[in-house]
């Protein structure tokens, strides 16, 4: 059982990765064009929930995206990275909403 | 803080050099001079990655501007104030269609980087709205 505050730093932590997915995304974009470029991608999700299921401490990694590279060495697929930027708008949304759930329990319990 | 609007921005200058040079090399295409006269020289945008600080990238930037060769095609026009005795004046080596294919891939990249840019926006906006 995890109380309010507990569920605060876990989704801290969810917040902290979906912004820096978020900022990798925007650096592939911004790097379409760059010659032997290769796309990096930030994944949080089955640390998170490996930590939730053992006890231990999530991490997020940054690890390429490893696409086949065009003739310029470039790796950068615009229709993934829409897709991507879509994924992380949504999943940012889900944590500020949960967030704010939790903040409202917190008041809730705070004035009876 | 706002990365994401930063690299964003830096995307969107690199596709504006871009598409800038583009338009100086279309407009001097025509710059016929007399052979042995330097002659207009394409420009081409190099861009490069901006150095990682925290892993998850920084943006982009004009590494460098590479220049077309400097060495004119001549063309038979007798007739050009510009011609020299043999008839020939020499224009500059741009590629039209090579240009125009550049400028709706530069077009597209400023496209994308900017609805990077409202993306983002709306989930920074999204994260100043937690309150408790």
């Amino acid at each position: 059982m995890t109380d309010a505050a507990e569920s605060i730093g876990i989704l801290q932590f969810a917040l902290d990765s979906v912004t820096d997915q978020q900022q990798a995304i925007a650096n592939n974009i911004a790097n379409e064009n760059t010659p032997n470029f290769q796309a990096d991608q930030v994944t949080f999700q089955s640390s998170l929930a490996q930590a939730l299921s053992d006890g231990g401490v999530a991490s997020a990694q940054t690890t390429p995206e490893g696409l086949a590279s065009g003739s310029n060495g470039n790796n950068v697929s615009l229709p993934t990275e829409m897709t991507l930027m879509q994924e992380n708008d949504l999943e940012n949304q889900t944590v500020v909403n949960s967030i704010d759930g939790q903040f409202a329990v917190l008041s809730d319990a705070i004035t009876g | 803080m706002w990365e994401a609007i930063d690299i964003a921005g830096s995307g969107a200058a690199v596709d504006q050099t871009w598409i800038d040079t583009i338009g100086g090399n279309v407009a001097n295409m025509e710059d016929g001079v007399t052979p042995g006269q330097p002659v207009y020289q394409a420009q081409y945008v190099d861009a490069g990655a901006e150095a990682e600080a925290d892993g998850t990238g920084d943006g982009v930037h004009v590494e460098s501007i590479e220049l077309g060769p400097g060495q004119g095609q001549d063309e038979y026009q007798p007739t050009n104030p510009r011609a020299d005795a043999s008839g020939e004046v020499a224009y500059p080596v741009v590629d039209l269609g090579e240009e125009m294919t550049d400028l709706i891939q530069s077009q597209t990249s400023y496209q994308a980087n900017s609805a990077v840019l409202s993306h983002a926006t709306s989930a920074y906006q999204s994260i100043l709205s937690i309150k408790a």
